[in-house]
């Protein structure tokens, strides 16, 4: 898809994310480009990385 | 942009190379090319050639195909082996030529064909920029192209046939909308994912452990408690032994004192109980009857009396006097002996006794002076009395062997302690070594409850560590639980905002895309009252309303009206991506019917976008249609088809037209 669209999916999404749970934009930010960066990957590996982004945002193991 | 030519060499039915005019500059205000010709004769492969040139192996992975036949015999021919096949695109980009160079070496004769990649000229030499850089900046994907060239007819009998779905796939394809979806998807299984492991963490916490924990404290706290207690009571016990004896312990001594008085104490015991062994002592007789030991003690007083009058019977010839004397001294003996001592107790003479005085009675009684059976019959019951008595002696001696050396004992500690002092002294003394040893007992006692508090304690302690460590575990296991909690939560509000952005998006996108489709409806269609707008609902249902906002029934839209519809909504979709790509069209009005045709055409020539179109004589281009068309042609391309003279391959080739004027042709020769 053009990135027009992608920068404007994105913004739409981090605008969502803003009003209920801004701490959470950086996540979906890192979702979205990483689904849009391996649009072919396989599910359990981007259930893998998508774990680790949530991990990552909040803490812990 | 605009598309300014198009070089094609060796390129499907065009052998070696051929130059196609898509734009004439002098002509600006004009934005409608079109390259008319018959079916099969070289149109659509002008949209093919643009695809191929744009994007080579990921368009035709096998393009071989495309290599013109005649190309390749001629290549034979001349025992040559490869055949260059190129395309080149000529375009106009913000005040700028741009060539877009694609070219492959097929090998022949042994079919492979070369990795071809883009370059890009301007001014006569490639541009700075990466080529790819270049394509992504001004086209779009391949699949997205497929909105800029495309076959109209194959097109419209899609969505026909697919309303719905086509319009959500068109949508998808676009605008990329299904990557909501997507991360909602991934995001539930990551929820399941976190889950399972937060059941899995779940199952191995113990509840109870932390009221365990407290119930121990508490324990310890008792025990501890009462080991305190204890503690205190014992030095309590020790000021009373030293107000006792200033010594802190009785001198050896007043421990003897002590200690004979114990003993004497427990001799009596002892002795008290061989007294009731006594009395309850049974003895048995040869015939097998028994006897209480006491009822026949008197047979001992006796025992010499009876001796005495065996004596006398043994004698062969007593006299009567003489049996008359020892009768009468027997019953004067039995008749004293009432009674006997035994050790300060006195014991009656029981029952029995009376009844061996009757026997003796009955002696008396006896005819014996002369008469040697009564003499034999009486030393017999003698006989039977002594032989009691011995057994009974026997037993009391028994009893007796118990008894004398205690007694002996006892009177030997009693001379002890009065040789040391007076019984009253003693006895203080005594009373004050009891009180020692009590309190002594006590404190022993005292210890040894505190050594097993303390043991409970260590075990306790023990039992606490244990349960601390799982209770850290258990905690390690809650707050993983939490944790999951946590960003499932989290998860749950990301698919929420991903859910609210795509319903955002969808509105943003269906209203542009309705917006641009309603007018373009509105500039097409006659009835403008009756079919006044286009709305796709948001479960991809496209609709037609009238002024009034009604939305009609597919039985009240005629075919026409439907097809261009879906095709304003389809020039709506291209339209979203603002992209200024040309629109390269195979048969634009080969469904459509007269009337909704040349609407297309006048509403079309009114866009901003360069609209190439390639249309078949006679169904799409007439003198009437060309009427519609005069004032929006920019450039008319004539393509044929011929057969090369004395060859066996036909060539196709494209003749540049006067755009101001209707292309003749002859009907029947084509």
């Amino acid at each position: 898809m053009v990135k027009m669209d992608t920068d404007k999916k994105l913004n739409i999404l981090k605008q969502e994310c803003k009003k209920e749970i801004p701490e959470g934009v950086s996540i979906i930010e890192d979702i979205y480009e990483h689904l849009v960066a391996h649009p072919n990957q396989e599910r359990d590996t981007k259930v893998f990385f998508i774990k680790k982004i949530i991990e990552k945002s909040t803490g812990g193991e | 942009m605009i598309i300014r030519k198009l070089i094609l060499k060796n390129f499907k039915p065009y052998f070696g190379q051929c130059e196609i005019n898509l734009f004439d500059s002098t002509r600006r205000e004009q934005n409608l090319t079109l390259n008319i010709g018959p079916t099969n004769n070289g149109k659509t492969s002008i949209s093919e050639g643009i695809m191929w040139c744009l994007f080579g192996e990921e368009y035709k992975s096998n393009w071989s195909e495309f290599v013109n036949n005649l190309a390749r015999e001629t290549e034979l021919e001349k025992k040559g082996r490869e055949v260059n096949m190129s395309v080149t695109l000529e375009i106009f980009v913000s005040g700028n030529v741009y060539s877009i160079i694609r070219s492959g070496d097929y090998d022949i004769r042994n079919d492979k064909q070369s990795a071809t990649s883009p370059s890009i000229i301007s001014n006569g030499t490639p541009i700075d920029e990466d080529p790819e850089e270049f394509m992504n900046q001004h086209f779009v994907t391949l699949n997205l192209m497929g909105y800029f060239i495309f076959d109209a007819e194959q097109i419209l009998k899609y969505f026909e046939e697919n309303q719905e779905k086509a319009i959500k796939d068109s949508i998808d394809k676009i605008v990329g909308v299904g990557m909501f979806d997507e991360i909602v998807n991934v995001l539930n299984l990551v929820i399941d994912k976190y889950s399972i492991q937060e059941a899995t963490l779940g199952k191995y916490i113990d509840t109870t452990i932390p009221d365990k924990i407290i119930g121990i404290v508490k324990d310890i706290e008792k025990k501890e408690l009462a080991i305190k207690q204890l503690i205190d009571e014992n030095a309590k016990h020790r000021s009373a032994i030293a107000t006792l004896f200033s010594k802190g312990s009785p001198s050896s001594e007043e421990q003897e004192i002590a200690s004979l008085l114990d003993r004497k104490l427990q001799l009596n015991q002892n002795i008290k109980e061989i007294k009731e062994k006594f009395l309850t002592t049974t003895i048995t007789y040869d015939d097998g009857t028994e006897d209480k030991l006491i009822e026949n003690i008197y047979l001992l007083v006796l025992k010499n009396v009876l001796l005495h009058y065996k004596t006398i019977l043994e004698k062969e010839k007593v006299t009567k006097n003489e049996f008359e004397t020892s009768l009468n001294l027997l019953k004067r003996t039995l008749s004293s002996y009432k009674g006997i001592i035994f050790e300060n107790q006195y014991l009656l003479i029981p029952k029995s006794a009376q009844i061996e005085l009757e026997q003796l009675e009955k002696i008396d009684k006896l005819e014996f002076s002369k008469d040697e059976g009564d003499r034999l019959q009486f030393l017999s019951l003698l006989t039977r009395e002594i032989k009691k008595q011995e057994n009974a002696a026997a037993t009391f001696e028994k009893i007796q062997e118990l008894y004398e050396p205690l007694r002996s004992e006892f009177i030997s500690i009693d001379n002890r302690i009065s040789r040391i002092g007076s019984e009253v002294a003693n006895e203080m003394i005594k009373e004050k070594v009891i009180r020692y040893q009590a309190l002594q007992k006590q404190i022993k006692e005292n210890n040894g409850l505190i050594r097993e508090i303390r043991d409970a304690i260590a075990s306790l302690e023990k039992e606490k560590n244990e349960s601390e460590q799982k209770k850290e575990h258990d905690d390690q296991s809650i707050e993983g639980k939490n944790l999951c909690n946590k960003r499932i939560e989290l998860c749950k509000k990301l698919i929420s905002v991903t859910k609210a952005a795509k319903k955002e998006f969808m509105k943003d996108l269906l209203n542009t895309v309705n917006d641009y489709s309603s007018k373009f409806l509105q500039a097409t269609i006659k009835d403008k009252n009756r079919f006044n707008s286009i709305k796709v609902s948001d479960d991809y249902i496209l609709t037609i309303k009238d002024k009034n906002g009604v939305i009609l029934k597919q039985s009240q839209i005629n075919t026409g009206t439907t097809q261009i519809a879906l095709m304003a909504f389809f020039f709506g979709l291209s339209n979203y991506l603002k992209k200024k790509i040309p629109f390269v069209i195979d048969n634009p009005l080969m469904r459509l019917d007269v009337g909704h045709d040349r609407r297309l055409i006048e509403q079309l020539g009114k866009l901003d976008d360069q609209i190439i179109m390639h249309l078949i004589p006679s169904k799409e281009y007439s003198k009437d249609s060309y009427a519609y068309f005069r004032g929006s042609i920019n450039t008319q391309n004539w393509i044929k088809k011929e057969l090369k003279p004395g060859g066996e391959y036909e060539v196709s080739t494209v003749e540049k037209k006067d755009s101001t004027k209707f292309i003749e042709f002859d009907i029947e020769a084509l």
